[in-house]
Parts: structure tokens; C-alpha cells; sequence
């Protein structure tokens, strides 16, 4: 009995007491989850990066083989008024076999547009390299796959489609300052004169789930974006009418400008799901965390492989890859 | 008696917790909001964009929609204070038709397998509030700016 009562003679909690418990749990909890929360973004964002060195990479070996890099996107120079038989291909396609997508890359039937025939196997391809796991993974569409991947188109919007009576071996006059990858550029590292490590090459955008064009690897208006305005801003994206609806994410916002490839209108402004900025590749191949906050002079100068003047770009260092 | 001394110590937990909240609430990215109007010609801009661009170059930009005529730019969307250059484009159908079908291709010409005649879309707004923008405003930390941008074609 004794033993009985001593077992079983005991107070109990209050309800105060159990309260109190609960909530210092409660408050742990609180503080624990944000950090953790953190901690998973740090290292997404960290893959991210990896993803991006990895395509920077890609492009100096295209460099070290034909000693240039890919075009932003291709346009045959037909002599005709139509883009007749346009392959289409853009800086992505080239690079395919240096991300490890040689067998896709051969499959490429070079006589046909991309999107037809053969040729969709290769623009419907989907790998991770492509993939910021920041945002969410980019519903397959039936013919295009998306990458959260985009070059540096320069300042947009972008216009251009034909290469109309362009002699054979020129490079197009392009009417406004093109970035480093533009309709049928072949940019070599020499005439990056601000210097490599002051010139954008790759940054990220967030791939819309409405399914528009935004960050489509293989057609000429995608893969690319513009420095008109800083990293995350939302400033609405000039995209095609059809593909810009209500359903829209407010945070890739965007407003119909063209209707088709040749009234073409594109502005596509570097975004991501990134706390405070995006991750940029340079020309040098290192890749850096830029600030949303950045100042837009020194944002519009990145874009520039050359300037008139020697431009300083006060890139504030904010860890290198 | 006992249940009053909890009862204390629980306000006294909870004052701290609205400091707490209140100093965060203070800390915030800095951005001011900035609504108003924007019309052409008395009309109301149907759709468009808005872009506030530091006048110095030296901030980040900010921008957003302009739906029925009027605009909001808040919170992580707000403008960063300061002297602005203010950009507007609105774009839409001229009217005119415009052949998207690419004769000789094999096959389609984009995702959007463009068939035929398509509507030809512009800027309709002057380049004096865009490209070459003699827009300007002053935005105030700390309230809320109202600015209305009253355009005309000519």
C-alpha cells in the first residue's frame, strides 16, 4: 500500500504549467523552423550554381573548339524574304554535347527547323543541369523543354528574326547593344574588352507554369534575357500575347507585345527564387551572386562585352563560386 | 493567487513578442509604395507597364502592371526612394495584318505553329514616356506616394 500511495500521490501539471511547456516548444520550434527553412535554400542554391558553372564551362569549351562562342540563336542567310528552312538551333543546342547530351546532339537533323521532325526529340529534352531546384521543376510540354538558364540577349527588346539579304560570311548589324549572344553572333573571348570577369554571359530566370515561352531551350526568342531592368524586378516581360494570361504567376509577370516571330518584341527581365538576387555567370567562367538591390548602371554596363570607354564594373563581390 | 503570477509573466512574454514583431515589421526592404492613375489622352490605359528607374542610375529599378488605368507598387514590388525617371509602355493591335507563315519551312515556325495573318501589335504610347522618358517624380520613404501620369499622343 505504501508503495502504492507513493507511486501514485504526485500533483499532476496545471494547465498553466502544461501551457507554458507547450508554448517554450512552440517558441523553439518557431526558430528552429526558418533556419532549417534557410539551410535548404543555401544548398539548392548552391546546386544551382554548380548547374550554371557547369553551362559557363560548357560555352569556353565551344570556345575552345571553334574559338568562338555559340550564337544566341541561329538564322540561315537566306537570300529570299523568308526565313525558309531556319534551323533555329540557339546557344543551348550547340553547347548539348559538352553538358553530356552528345547522343541528342547527334540525332540533330541540321536541314530541319527545330520543333519538327527528328528534331523534337532534341527540344523536348529535359535534364537536370538545366534545372534550378530554387524553382519548381518545369512541367514537360509536348514539344519544348524549359531551363531555368538564360544568355545574355543584352538590352532588349529583342526584334530581330531574318537574316534578309545578309551576305553570306557578315555578321548582322544588330540595331541595339546585343550582349554577348544574339542572332547569329559568334563572339570570341578577345572582343570581350570590358574583360571577361565585367561581362554577363548566363543568369537565371523563374520558368513560368503558365507555359509560355520563357526559358525555352531550342527556339530563338528563349533561352535569353535582357539588362533593362535589375535581377528580380517585376517589371512586367514582353512576351508573346497568346502565351501571357490571366493566370499568370505575379511574380513573372508579363504583358503580351508580338504576336508571332517576325513583329518579335521580347524583353525577359533575370529572376529567381533566391533570397535578395540571382546567380550570374561571367565571361571568365566564374559565377557570382548578384544583389537584387544592385545599382542598374552597373547591371546595364555587365551586359556590355564592349563599351566606348573602358567601363569599371563595381561589381561588389559577393562570393565567388 | 499563483494563476495572477502566471498570468503576468505571460503579458510580460507577449509585450515581448509584439516588440519583437513591431522591430521586424520596421526593417523591411526599404522599398516605398507608389500607386496612382495613368491615362492617354484623358483615356485610362487599358494595359501596360510602369517603370521607375533611379535618375542617377545608382539604385535597382522597379516596375509592375498598369491595369485599367491604375497601378500599385508595394511591398517587395515597392520603388526604392529617390529622384525617378518614370517609363510607361503600353502596347497593342495596330490593325494592320501581318503574314507569320514561313514559306519553304518543314514544318511549323514556332511553338505557336503560326498559321497565317496575325495582328500587328506596337507601342501606342509617345517615346517621351518611354525610350527617350522626360517623365520624372520624387518618391518619399515611409508613405505612401500617389502619382498620376496623365499622357498625351501629342
Amino acid at each position: 500500500m505504501r508503495y502504492r500511495s507513493q507511486r501514485w500521490d504526485f500533483r499532476g501539471f496545471t494547465l498553466v504549467e502544461l501551457l507554458v511547456v507547450i508554448a517554450i516548444i512552440g517558441i523553439l520550434i518557431a526558430l528552429l523552423l526558418p533556419a532549417v527553412q534557410a539551410a535548404r535554400e543555401a544548398a539548392r542554391r548552391s546546386q544551382c550554381t554548380n548547374n550554371l558553372k557547369q553551362i559557363g564551362l560548357a560555352l569556353h569549351m565551344h570556345h575552345d573548339r571553334d574559338k568562338y562562342f555559340p550564337p544566341g540563336h541561329y538564322a540561315p542567310k537566306t537570300a529570299s524574304v523568308s526565313c525558309a528552312n531556319g534551323s533555329e538551333a540557339t546557344w543551348f543546342t550547340y553547347i548539348l554535347p559538352f553538358l553530356e547530351q552528345s547522343a541528342a546532339y547527334d540525332q540533330i537533323d541540321w536541314k530541319l527547323a527545330f520543333g519538327c521532325g527528328a528534331n523534337q526529340v532534341v527540344t523536348n529534352l529535359f535534364f537536370s543541369t538545366v534545372h534550378c531546384p530554387s524553382d519548381k521543376k518545369p512541367e514537360s510540354s509536348s514539344t519544348y523543354a524549359r531551363s531555368n538558364y538564360v544568355a545574355n540577349n543584352g538590352i532588349g527588346p529583342m526584334k530581330e528574326w531574318c537574316m534578309v539579304s545578309q551576305a553570306a560570311t557578315a555578321r548582322p548589324p544588330i540595331s541595339r547593344e546585343g550582349g554577348v549572344f544574339y542572332i547569329n553572333s559568334n563572339m570570341a573571348i578577345a572582343e570581350l574588352l570590358d574583360g571577361t570577369s565585367n561581362t554577363a554571359m548566363v543568369c537565371e530566370i523563374r520558368v513560368s507554369k503558365a507555359g509560355d515561352f520563357r526559358g525555352v531551350m531550342h527556339y530563338p526568342e528563349d533561352p535569353l534575357y535582357h539588362h533593362n531592368y535589375t535581377p528580380n524586378s517585376l517589371v512586367p516581360d514582353q512576351i508573346r500575347t497568346g502565351f501571357c494570361t490571366a493566370g499568370n504567376d505575379p511574380r513573372i509577370p508579363c504583358i503580351g507585345a508580338f504576336t508571332a516571330y517576325n513583329n518579335r518584341n521580347m524583353t525577359v527581365t533575370a529572376r529567381s527564387y533566391h533570397p535578395g538576387g540571382v546567380n550570374l555567370a561571367l565571361g571568365d567562367g566564374s559565377v557570382r551572386f548578384v544583389a537584387e538591390t544592385l545599382n542598374i548602371d552597373v547591371w546595364k554596363a555587365l551586359c556590355t562585352p564592349k563599351s566606348a570607354v573602358g567601363e569599371v564594373v563595381g561589381l561588389k563581390n559577393h562570393g565567388d563560386c | 493567487m499563483s494563476s495572477g503570477k502566471y498570468l503576468l509573466g505571460c503579458d510580460w512574454a507577449a509585450g515581448l513578442l509584439a516588440a519583437c514583431l513591431a522591430a521586424c515589421a520596421g526593417c523591411g526592404t526599404g522599398r516605398a509604395t507608389v500607386e496612382g492613375t495613368v491615362t492617354l489622352d484623358g483615356q485610362p490605359i487599358e494595359s501596360g507597364s510602369i517603370v521607375f528607374e533611379p535618375a542617377d542610375g545608382a539604385g535597382p529599378t522597379a516596375g509592375g502592371q498598369i491595369e485599367n488605368g491604375k497601378y500599385r507598387l508595394a511591398e517587395e514590388g515597392g520603388v526604392m526612394p529617390g529622384k525617378k525617371i518614370v517609363r510607361i509602355i503600353a502596347i497593342r493591335a495596330t490593325g494592320r495584318k501581318l503574314d507569320a507563315s514561313m514559306p519553304g519551312a518543314e514544318g511549323e515556325g514556332g511553338p505557336s505553329a503560326p498559321a497565317q495573318l496575325v495582328d500587328e501589335l506596337a507601342c501606342y504610347i509617345p517615346a517621351i514616356y518611354n525610350e527617350k522618358s522626360t517623365l520624372t517624380c520624387e518618391v518619399v520613404a515611409g508613405k505612401a506616394n500617389q502619382h498620376n501620369f496623365e499622357l498625351k499622343s501629342e
